[in-house]
């Protein structure tokens, strides 16, 4: 296995360890502005391919990705974020993404992983607490993506993109079994948790409008009840 | 973190991919534990010998998961990177070499033709990747060292094998199961307050997988060589790859031989002496095929390029190995002659310089064409050696040769500096 070429696990499990490095089981949302554009004909907002997997955490610490949890997961985002635009009188755009299409436009997938590193870069530099806090990010926050977005303005005729990044899992019964056992004898054994960021980009300019990122051991996505929780939480202090 | 976690992290870092290639080849008598699909019993056919063992498995051609399986969640990983790894940066794009190698991964991989995706990256050394849901990596490397199509056809169709025994849904059962009950024994024994006895488990349970996965690595070479032999090209190609692979690590003084312990892959010795009795047992018609022009054809228009990757490593032992067997097949000698000479420049060792110089002038000679940049490294050499009058004559050449050369003030500020 020398010299695989890995490309997948490793950013998921360095993110692991920034988000725990960075402390808290909070959640603090960074604003760039506090509202949407005024005008209503600038409120529509896309939401990018969610990049989210539902695992299940099995007795010996092993995630497995499950995906109807994954595919289930997926719709109660798209459905709960609908309605949350409308109440703020955005307008989320239709986009309806057949899976045999999902990354077939190459500059649309250059830009997922140009959020990815941008995202990456404000949980290392942007938080109190995180390893490499800039000193200059201290007290303001600017990030852009570069005008480069305008593509997706284009594609989508949205004036907004919402990135989605959430990697869940849930504790297999064998796991609670391990935990309670253990617990028994004094060891503590992790159960499932609940780990992700989302941002809100602005595609006239790329600037990162708004940010947010979550990391607690609780959370369920695979109702809309729990999605509805979840995207509580991890929308807070969402532009108005 | 505790270690049981690290170790877990470590196991699902590797879990994504199928099986690999890797450094090592070999072969195995019996079939494996039987996840889908079975090996069925040797008996004597018209692939002759053991080769038989190897029926092909019950996957259908098209196969997909079923939605709610562990196995459509392994899927769902993995699309996810295979949509990455479309728009890579090292993602080779020429398309006569994709065409070329889709050409030859459909003739070993017959109806499953469709199933299996084959992306070639730019990187050095020798290794190709399978994934569970049919994503196929070989690195550019890989091209450089095999000598014929039909031993690119061999490593495609071990990795085929593991496709087609669906390894990457066994190796996850396996892992679940065996770190299961590991955690279980662990508590136990930290309950007792015995740690050090928990550690000798975990070994015992990376050994464990580590022999699952070689196992696994024997079963894919052979059904990678029924698919080889069925597709009429020469069996008995398969084990050079991996003689070639043993002489090339014998030419590293770096290289570490893996523990018992943690080795994905049997060792190279056992794989290629299985391989090679299994292909003298194999009825190999005469109009079996090598292909040596056709490789040659696609390879050769890109060669110096991969060559510069290799040297890149500054790994010049196993380079000066790669380069000898090279120059014995011998296509394009002027090329091979400058990156002789390119290795002796850059290792800078006693001598070098005058070695260097020796293989620029034999590549100047030689059939075929050198690098633009052959007067350049030339000069550098001339420059070192304090040989200024050859030393501008050299830039001045490598110049008259290359007039959009990117470093071209460069070059005028060298001469400049070496006077008259």
């Amino acid at each position: 296995m020398k010299d695989t070429f890995f490309p997948g696990k490793a950013p998921i499990i360095f993110l692991v360890l920034v988000l725990m490095l960075a402390g808290g089981c909070v959640t603090t949302a960074y604003q760039a502005r506090p509202n949407l554009a005024a005008n209503p004909e600038k409120r529509r907002i896309v939401l990018l391919t969610p990049d989210v997997e539902l695992s299940v955490l099995h007795a010996g610490g092993l995630p497995e990705v499950n995906a109807e949890w994954t595919r289930l997961a997926k719709k109660h985002i798209a459905d709960n974020l609908a309605r949350r635009f409308r109440n703020i009188n955005a307008q989320l755009v239709k986009r309806v993404e057949k899976p045999e299409d999902v990354g077939r436009d190459p500059r649309e997938v250059q830009l997922l992983k140009l959020h990815g590193a941008v995202g990456r870069s404000i949980l290392i530099h942007q938080y109190d607490g995180a390893p490499l806090q800039l000193p200059t990010k201290k007290d303001k926050f600017a990030w852009t993506m570069g005008p480069d977005t305008g593509y997706l303005k284009q594609k989508y005729g949205a004036d907004y993109a919402l990135f989605v990044f959430v990697r869940d899992s849930y504790t297999s019964s064998g796991r609670v079994a391990a935990i309670i056992f253990a617990a028994l004898l004094g060891v503590h054994i992790q159960g499932g948790i609940q780990l992700g960021f989302s941002s809100l980009v602005d595609l006239d300019t790329g600037e990162v409008v708004w940010f947010n990122r979550l990391l607690r051991g609780t959370g369920d996505l695979r109702t809309p009840a729990g999605a509805n929780e979840t995207l509580g939480v991890l929308l807070s202090n969402f532009p108005q | 973190m505790n270690k049981t976690a690290a170790t877990i992290f470590c196991l699902a870092a590797v879990l994504l991919t199928a099986g690999c290639a890797g450094d090592e080849f070999g072969f195995y008598k019996k079939g494996l534990k039987q996840g889908q699909g079975t090996a069925g019993k040797a008996k004597a056919g018209r692939d002759g010998g053991d080769a038989s063992a190897y029926r092909m498995a019950d996957l259908a051609p098209s196969h997909k998961p079923d939605a709610k399986s562990d196995e459509a969640g392994i899927w769902l990983q993995v699309e996810n990177v295979e949509r990455r790894v479309k728009t890579a940066g090292n993602r080779m794009r020429l398309a006569s070499l994709n065409a070329y190698i889709e050409k030859v991964t459909c003739r070993v991989a017959g109806t499953y033709c469709k199933d299996i995706r084959v992306y070639t990256m730019r990187a050095p050394g020798f290794n190709a990747a399978m994934y569970p849901n049919g994503m196929m990596h070989i690195r550019s490397g890989l091209l450089l060292r095999v000598e014929n199509e039909a031993q690119l056809a061999a490593v495609i169709a071990h990795e085929a094998g593991h496709y087609l025994r669906q390894h990457g849904l066994q190796r996850l059962r396996d892992i679940r199961e065996k770190t299961n009950s590991l955690l279980f024994f662990q508590i136990a024994l930290a309950g007792a307050g015995v740690p050090v006895v928990g550690d000798i488990a975990m070994l015992a349970t990376l050994a464990g997988l580590s022999a699952f996965s070689r196992n696994m690595e024997r079963e894919a070479d052979g059904y990678g060589l029924l698919l080889l032999s069925r597709a009429g090209y020469d069996p008995g190609e398969a084990w050079k790859v991996w003689q070639y692979l043993v002489k090339e690590k014998k030419a590293d003084k770096d290289a570490e031989t893996p523990s018992f312990f943690v080795a994905s892959h049997p060792q190279s010795k056992e794989r290629l002496d299985t391989l090679r009795d299994l292909a003298a047992k194999m009825q190999t018609p005469s109009t079996a095929d090598k292909g040596r022009e056709r490789l040659a054809k696609v390879v050769l228009p890109i060669r110096a390029g991969l060559i510069r990757d290799e040297l890149h490593l500054r790994n010049f032992g196993p380079f000066e190995f790669l380069m000898d067997g090279l120059i014995e097949r011998g296509d394009n000698l002027a090329e091979l002659y400058f990156f002789k000479g390119e290795m002796h420049r850059l290792r800078n060792k006693k001598d070098d310089a005058q070695k260097s110089l020796e293989f620029y002038a034999k590549a100047r000679k030689a059939e075929g064409t050198p690098p633009p940049e052959i007067h350049r490294s030339m000069g550098l050499v001339h420059q070192k050696l304090g040989h200024g009058k050859d030393a501008r004559a050299a830039f001045r050449a490598y110049l008259a040769d290359n007039p959009d050369a990117g470093d071209r003030a460069m070059i005028k500020h060298l001469i400049g500096k070496l006077g008259q």
